[in-house]
């Protein structure tokens, strides 16, 4: 009899400890994908192949973003104030995105929709400027649309001014793409360090615990 | 009013001004003294840019609207006025060709929004620089100003306080 009391103390403690582990569980666990700002879930986009090229001159494509998380900002170097504004802020935000991606790196890249006038060195000193690990990528016009079509980017080219300046309209979000290489997410501007990085926590965390 | 205008036009360009300021002084703009330019700022960029964003706090102390047409440097081959715009998740650039600013009212020229485009920079600038300015309304006022080169986060951060 005293053994199959402890056998019912056993099960009734068992119980206890696994409703607890399911509470625990579900305290800890990222809350439900649709009420993630930003996540692309379920059916994240598998990119289809791309190449472009990067600012060494080296050809960058889907490869170079299996393994890591990726934030990409489309834009150009002609354009004097958001391009310069969101830069400076992914390189203030740097810091806050790696601690959030914990042991898995996270590049941050420039894309230029503006290729023709954005040449390659010109490229590396620009991105080099904002932050010295920052990515650059350009290429021809249908390279880099063989990119932002898969998406969703859009930039337009306007109409030239007599002194043969034009302006680039472009997606102001930045772009989340995750260590499979899959775009997971979008962060929509305005933007600024602190709520960006919130948003791609909760963005990586939720990738990371569903084990995907 | 005028009697500032002279004294600032004296010790900026020396006395010939006196002169053209003495001859302009009867016709001077309605609330030419009363604008005032504050925190004006220009974004350090790479060297590699062609374009740079010049930022400030415009304020028209006076009772009368005034009209800014553009602005002009030394240091620039020209300067454009541009508000950036969101619309639909897409940024755009659009230029101004003038901006109303009415009497008692100030209008701020912000990272995102409203920016002086600077094209072409005769030299590069150095951090802390002052980069010479002037404001040019539509009634002829013109008005000499200083910008400091700041970096954009330090400038952005600066103007947010």
């Amino acid at each position: 009899m005293q053994t199959r009391a402890h056998l019912v103390l056993a099960l009734v403690l068992a119980v206890i400890a696994a409703g607890a582990g399911v509470f625990v569980a579900r305290q800890t666990a990222s809350p439900p994908a649709g009420t993630i700002e930003g996540l692309l879930w379920p059916n994240p986009k598998i990119l289809a192949p791309f190449n472009v090229v990067d600012q060494n001159g080296q050809p960058f494509t889907n490869d170079n973003l299996t393994g890591r998380w990726s934030l990409l900002f489309f834009g150009f170097t002609h354009c004097p104030d958001i391009c310069p504004v969101t830069l400076s802020v992914l390189a203030q935000a740097k810091p806050g995105l790696a601690t959030a991606a914990g042991a898995t790196p996270v590049q941050i890249i420039f894309v230029s929709v503006d290729p023709e006038r954005d040449a390659t060195p010109q490229l590396a000193e620009y991105v080099r400027y904002f932050d010295p690990g920052f990515l650059g990528l350009g290429g021809t016009v249908d390279q880099i649309r063989a990119l932002t079509s898969q998406l969703g980017v859009a930039f337009f080219h306007g109409t030239p001014t007599p002194a043969g300046d034009y302006s680039v309209d472009h997606s102001a979000a930045v772009f989340v793409i995750d260590p499979q290489a899959r775009f997971v997410g979008v962060l929509s501007a305005p933007h600024q360090a602190e709520s960006m990085t919130a948003r791609f926590q909760a963005i990586a965390d939720f990738i990371g615990q569903a084990g995907q | 009013m005028n009697i500032f205008m002279c004294r600032w036009k004296k010790s900026k360009y020396g006395l010939t001004f006196i002169l053209v300021c003495m001859l302009s002084s009867l016709p001077l703009p309605a609330g030419a003294a009363d604008i005032t330019a504050t925190d004006l700022w220009i974004s350090a960029a790479p060297p590699v840019v062609r374009v740079n964003a010049g930022y400030m706090k415009l304020t028209n102390n006076g009772t009368d609207g005034v009209i800014l047409v553009g602005a002009e440097s030394p240091r620039f081959a020209r300067i454009e006025m541009h508000l950036s715009e969101m619309k639909s998740g897409t940024y755009a650039m659009h230029r101004q060709y003038s901006l109303l600013l009415e009497g008692g009212k100030s209008l701020t020229f912000a990272p995102g929004g409203l920016h002086l485009m600077l094209f072409d920079a005769t030299q590069s600038q150095k951090p802390k620089e002052k980069i010479p300015l002037t404001l040019i309304f539509a009634d002829g006022l013109r008005i000499a100003v200083k910008a400091e080169v700041r970096p954009l986060q330090s400038g952005a951060g600066h103007h947010n306080h």
